[in-house]
């Protein structure tokens, strides 16, 4: 007979799962898009600034 | 490591990351929230991460530690029953194939959070002991034996047979929980 498969495990990985492999909210890729560009604004800034001096 | 190197690798981290959260919080919208916090701070501080270590324990330990700080602060009970993991399981029978995940995700809920995290870390998250050990700022030992107790509680509140194999303090404990 096959060893018993391990049910608390695949519970958990179901449960798991159908949280992890659900779409991405889009608040969350907006925000790593606007963190993303605030980022390239400021060094973008910088340079402005050298260049003011 | 560039920026959209480290933007790559986090959003790939996204999906665990959320699932994590829902499993500590045992709330969709606050998971949310937390992830959201998360990843803010994970992106102020990414000059103090280092590429090519695992960037999934690095978040994971900014979430955990988000967490639990949030609750010191608030003094809430950490688990909300109402809404644990998936609150739509039940539009999506056919998808999980089993209605009797509705009962697990009960039985889960009851467990301490200690063990509930350490069980989430090790079986489902894909961390080794040691990883979890790291995230969850504790020792091996310690993680190794809540993740056998959850495991012992689970089975019992279930009543999965078989797999005999913890000792009688592993039963009491989980009788306690019961």
């Amino acid at each position: 007979m096959q060893k018993q498969p391990d049910l608390i495990n695949d519970k958990l990985k179901s449960l798991y799962k159908s949280v992890q492999e659900e779409e991405i909210p889009e608040r969350f890729l907006n925000m790593l898009e606007q963190l993303d560009q605030a980022e390239q604004r400021a060094a973008a800034d910088d340079q402005d600034t050298e260049n003011d001096d | 490591m560039t920026t959209n190197d480290f933007k790559t690798e986090l959003l790939s981290c996204l999906g665990s990351l959320r699932a994590f959260a829902v499993s500590l919080c045992g709330n969709r919208d606050r998971a949310d929230d937390l992830v959201q916090e998360t990843v803010m701070k994970a992106w102020a501080k990414q000059e103090s991460f280092t590429m090519g270590t695992n960037m999934k324990a690095w978040l994971f330990t900014i979430l955990r530690n988000e967490f639990y700080g949030q609750m010191r602060k608030s003094g809430r009970e950490v688990s909300d029953p109402d809404d644990y993991f998936t609150n739509n399981l039940s539009q999506h029978p056919e998808q999980f194939g089993k209605l009797d995940l509705v009962d697990f995700q009960k039985a889960l809920k009851k467990l301490p959070d200690d063990q509930r995290e350490a069980i989430v870390l090790v079986g489902a998250s894909g961390f080794s002991y040691e990883e979890a050990a790291e995230v969850c700022d504790c020792a091996v030992g310690t993680i190794k034996s809540r993740v056998s107790r959850a495991r012992t509680a689970l089975q019992e509140m279930l009543e999965i047979s078989g797999e005999a194999d913890y000792g009688p303090d592993a039963i009491a404990s989980a009788a306690s929980i019961k």
